[in-house]
């Protein structure tokens, strides 16, 4: 197992793109199918995320973390979507992976459509929980970026005093396990702050001020069989998304779970493994 | 000391319950509560105001851009700056400035500027802020992480169109272009005035001392409040090795004079109470959009911050609580050269912009209050800082013999 204690593993992962990538790492490697790559949202994520772990019980599951989330200057030669695609397209390599299956939340899960749109052999399954990346005028995605730092529990769960929240919460608040470890802040919630504050100035050169950058152009070329995943109650991107992610992907499926939001791998965890558990082994 | 007379051009219609109805004055105050009928005569009105400066003896008159703003009704300065060069012939004309980043290509800006050099036979100051989030990140829809980025690549871009002896390529990270050649070319050489409006951070202070452009601080909270940022400034300018000059620095002040405290109360009270209410009532949710202002800048002020927030959302502002904390300095002649000077004492500012009309200001007292200041005010303080050298001011203004006569309405 590599899993210790209720942290995974981390590592970093060097590559000709040029700066470290940190990788949140370990589970079950016995698992059949191999290693199943997370794409996480806009939330900093660290060693200790509950989503991980759980995953890891069953799967062995590799977590980079996205490029500009430890540092800006990551992004200064990955300017748009285009690049990100192709980044992770080296990552992969580096990290020995030809087709693995995907699991992208959020932001995550707009960046593994366009892995997938754009280097279609390096996914092999693709799950997308929540995914950004279309825009519709008549539902449009809520402007994430002016509810920091006040607002945003609100938007993105369904019930932000709920268990799951506060699980959420109480991990994001642990050591990152980048660099030294040592506390971005000695004060939780603003260490909390501050590390939504760095995803969120990365996540916005990518989703910036609507996030449609084309892939509805894209979502054509991708050739993974995909699940797609909506909480009933998302107030930031309404579940009628679902049904417009599944007209663009040619072999796709809509699962909506009813008391969850934009968080809903977090609020319905167990229906949500299970669900990537019977899609990847089905 | 330089006198500049700086206006925002307030909205001054804002119901009165404007706070309790909507929720931001900047971004999308609702679109139905401007009148452009009343806007008609509120321009003409502040130009008005703009050119009385001109003919009291302020040495600038500025203006700026802000935009889907209801207490700044100037997306365009450069349309004002033009009505003010045909209007105007002593002041020089602060443009403070055009936010580079919001132009494409931002050549635009270094016509536009030249333009107005050109027109105003050389008065022109050139001012390049960053500008706020409401009016990059939000009305004009820039990505706040490359905000910073892409606006030193446009005051680059200018700089260079300006003082290029022939056409040249810019094969910029935002902008591309084959052929660029600035048509007219400014009359100040090499190039006029630069200004920064700024916030306080390290990074801007740094930038301004090492190309040499005036830094300002535009606060609309007073000088004491803005000690800290301007100390911070004059610590980088030592630091770099640059001269402690006072002229390239300059700060914002709103000032009432009146016959005395009493009658500066009965004068201004309503119309700061106006400015501070609802000119100042922002959405918090566009104040700090995540990236505009650095990482490592939020984690050192993240305490004030949170304070400051917390601060925004307390009760109305009373006339007292604006003249105790110094937001507006306000009394008799004296009472306000006294603080001004202790301003000069402390804050070494070379230029003070003052912004002598503030909210709902009808023109009579903003014509009665200039005239009080230049009369009552400017002499006590004129000579500050006369043994210093100023070399952030235009300096190749056309002389009266080749400066056109200001227009006239026919007779």
């Amino acid at each position: 197992m590599g899993v210790t204690g209720d942290a995974l593993r981390t590592d970093v992962v060097q590559g000709p793109w040029g700066f470290p990538t940190v990788v949140h790492r370990g589970g079950n490697p016995s698992a059949s199918g191999g290693p199943l790559v997370f794409l996480h949202a806009a939330a900093a994520v660290n060693p200790h995320d509950p989503l991980l772990l759980a995953l890891a019980e069953r799967f062995e599951v590799i977590a980079p973390v996205h490029p500009g989330f430890a540092d800006l200057a990551e992004l200064d030669e990955i300017r748009d979507v285009h690049d990100m695609a192709l980044y992770y397209d080296d990552l992969f390599a580096a990290l020995g992976l030809d087709g693995a299956p995907v699991v992208g939340h959020s932001l995550g899960g707009m960046f593994a459509a366009e892995l997938a749109a754009h280097v279609p052999h390096r996914v092999s399954r693709l799950v997308l929980a929540a995914p950004v990346g279309l825009w519709n005028d008549e539902y449009p995605v809520a402007d994430l970026f002016i509810t920091f730092p006040g607002g945003i529990n609100d938007l993105v769960w369904a019930d932000p005093s709920g268990d799951a929240a506060q699980r959420f919460m109480a991990a994001a608040a642990k050591p990152t396990g980048v660099g030294d470890d040592a506390p971005v802040h000695d004060n939780p919630m603003i260490a909390t702050l501050i590390g939504l504050l760095q995803g969120l100035t990365a996540a916005g050169k990518f989703l910036w001020p609507i996030p449609d950058k084309g892939l509805s152009r894209r979502l054509r070329r991708i050739t993974a069989q995909t699940l797609i995943v909506w909480g009933a109650a998302d107030k930031l991107a309404p579940a009628r998304y679902a049904e417009d992610f599944a007209r663009g992907i040619p072999s796709s499926k809509v699962e909506v779970l009813d008391n969850a939001g934009h968080m809903v791998p977090y609020e319905r965890q167990d229906a949500f493994v299970d669900l990537v558990t019977t899609f990847l082994r089905g | 000391m330089k006198f500049h007379w700086f206006h925002l051009m307030p909205y001054p219609y804002l119901p009165d319950d404007f706070r309790q109805r909507y929720r931001s004055v900047w971004v999308d105050p609702p679109p139905h509560l401007y009148d452009p009928v009343k806007g008609h005569a509120v321009y003409n009105d502040y130009l008005d105001e703009l050119e009385h400066a001109d003919q009291l003896g302020f040495d600038g008159i500025c203006v700026n851009e802000h935009h889907q703003n209801a207490y700044g009704l100037m997306p365009s300065p450069n349309l004002m700056a033009a009505a003010l060069a045909r209007r105007t012939s002593k002041a020089k004309i602060v443009v403070m400035g055009n936010s580079v980043a919001l132009y494409n290509p931002p050549i635009r800006v270094a016509e536009e500027f030249a333009m107005l050099d050109v027109l105003s036979g050389g008065r022109l100051v050139a001012g390049f802020p960053v500008g706020t989030p409401m009016d990059t990140c939000f009305g004009y829809g820039e990505t706040p992480a490359t905000l910073r980025e892409k606006y030193r690549e446009g005051v680059d871009l200018i700089m260079r169109s300006w003082q290029a002896d022939e056409p040249f390529v810019f094969n910029g990270k935002y902008t591309q272009l084959r052929y660029v050649n600035v048509w007219p070319r400014p009359i100040q050489t090499p190039h006029p005035p630069v200004w920064i409006p700024g916030g306080g951070s390290v990074e801007t202070w740094e930038w301004c001392v090492e190309h040499d452009y005036l830094y300002a601080y535009l606060s609309y909270f007073g000088y004491q409040n803005g000690l800290k940022v301007m100390d911070g400034y004059w610590e980088t300018v030592e630091r770099l090795g640059a001269e402690p000059n006072p002229y390239r620095a300059g700060f914002l002040q709103f000032v009432g004079v009146a016959d005395n405290d009493a009658h500066a109360e009965e004068l201004y009270a309503e119309h700061a109470i106006y400015f501070y209410n609802r000119c100042l009532h922002v959405f918090r949710g566009f104040a700090s959009p995540p990236g505009y202002t650095s990482v490592e800048t939020v984690k050192r002020g993240i305490e004030s911050q949170i304070a400051a927030a917390a601060a925004m959302g307390a009760a109305d502002l009373t006339w007292k609580d604006i003249v105790d904390r110094g937001y507006v300095v306000a009394g008799s002649p004296a009472t306000v050269a006294d603080r001004l000077n202790d301003m000069a004492d402390r804050m070494r500012v070379g230029h003070l912009m003052l912004l002598l009309q503030f909210g709902d200001m009808p023109k009579e007292k903003v014509l009665d209050n200039s005239a009080r200041f230049a009369a009552d005010v400017m002499p006590r303080l004129r000579d500050r800082f006369s043994d210093w050298e100023d070399r952030w001011w235009p300096v190749d203004t056309l002389d009266s013999s080749a400066m056109a006569e200001p227009a006239a309405l026919p007779s």
